[in-house]
């Protein structure tokens, strides 16, 4: 079973997420641990790129998705879109992670172009926690 | 194929567009505004429909015809569904996305932000109407591209 986390440009909370999930991070780790995942605070234009990040201990593929500021609409639309083609959605999850980095994204990202990257990573750092609850929440209940 | 017209608020323009290809309207003749308000969904969505993929009917050629919002998310938004089609393993050779967007002058702007937006119904409907109306040719235009590069190839796959 896919599972996709979604955030506006699919490198920062969604990739945070993602590796929480797969266990490659866990909530005790460090800023610089975020930092240097993979993929983090790549593609900061590039909405719409999706990026496997690896399978979980069940196996299942794990990716992240930029969705820009639609998170929500997106699902709306995937779940219509597996519905016309005959797809069941409940064989793909996805999770949307957007609220976790605030809407100026975008213009901050051209602004502070070389600082974003340890911005966010601190930000995401200071709500690992609840990241983290999240995911387990899903991984225990949401499948 | 799945053709899915898209625009801001899938109110007005993909709703024309989508009923100028699934037959619902002429493609020669200016709609008056009482054909215009008798099209499913023509200035009738909310923003909690936004997202969702409504079916509007078929075509000659059996392509099926739907409608849908994509807000500011433009050419961004056939992306991010054709890389959840591909997570998904759906074929995407018989998805076809098209934006209406570029046809849409003011007046639809301002009136369906008004209709929609603002609910000021009474002002707006008949500003995007006559939006509409004005933009028709250009919807017929962007219709019989889109019959003509996919009709076919539908066609061709049977």
């Amino acid at each position: 079973m896919p599972i996709v986390y979604l955030c506006s440009t699919g490198t920062y909370s969604s990739i945070v997420a993602a590796n929480l999930h797969i266990g490659r991070i866990d909530e005790q780790c460090k800023v610089q641990d975020i930092i240097s995942l993979p993929h983090f605070g790549e593609f900061i234009n590039r909405t719409g790129i999706f990026l496997f990040i690896g399978e979980d201990s069940k196996g299942d593929m794990v990716y992240t998705l930029g969705t820009g500021c639609e998170a929500q609409l997106i699902k709306k639309s995937a779940l219509d879109l597996a519905k016309i083609m005959g797809y069941q959605l409940d064989h793909t999850k996805l999770i949307d992670m957007s609220n976790y980095i605030p809407k100026y994204l975008g213009w901050f990202n051209t602004v502070f172009h070389k600082q974003r990257r340890i911005y966010f990573a601190k930000r995401l750092y200071r709500q690992l926690k609840t990241m983290d609850k999240e995911v387990r929440n899903f991984k225990e209940q949401g499948r | 194929m799945h053709i899915i017209y898209n625009c801001y608020g899938g109110s007005h323009s993909s709703v024309t567009a989508a009923s100028i290809h699934a037959g619902l309207l002429k493609d020669n003749v200016v709609p008056t505004s009482s054909q215009l308000l008798k099209l499913p969904y023509y200035d009738k969505q909310v923003a909690k429909d936004h997202g969702l993929i409504r079916y509007m009917g078929e075509d000659e050629y059996k392509n099926k015809i739907y409608i849908t919002s994509k807000h500011n998310l433009g050419s961004n938004y056939e992306t991010i569904m054709r890389s959840l089609a591909c997570i998904m393993e759906i074929s995407n050779e018989k998805l076809v996305f098209v934006d209406t967007m570029p046809y849409v002058n003011w007046l639809m702007v301002i009136g369906g932000f008004l209709s929609r937006r603002l609910g000021i119904v009474f002002l707006g409907r008949p500003i995007v109407i006559k939006g509409t109306q004005i933009s028709f040719l250009k919807f017929t235009h962007l219709v019989n591209i889109i019959k003509i590069k996919y009709g076919r190839l539908n066609l061709e796959c049977q």
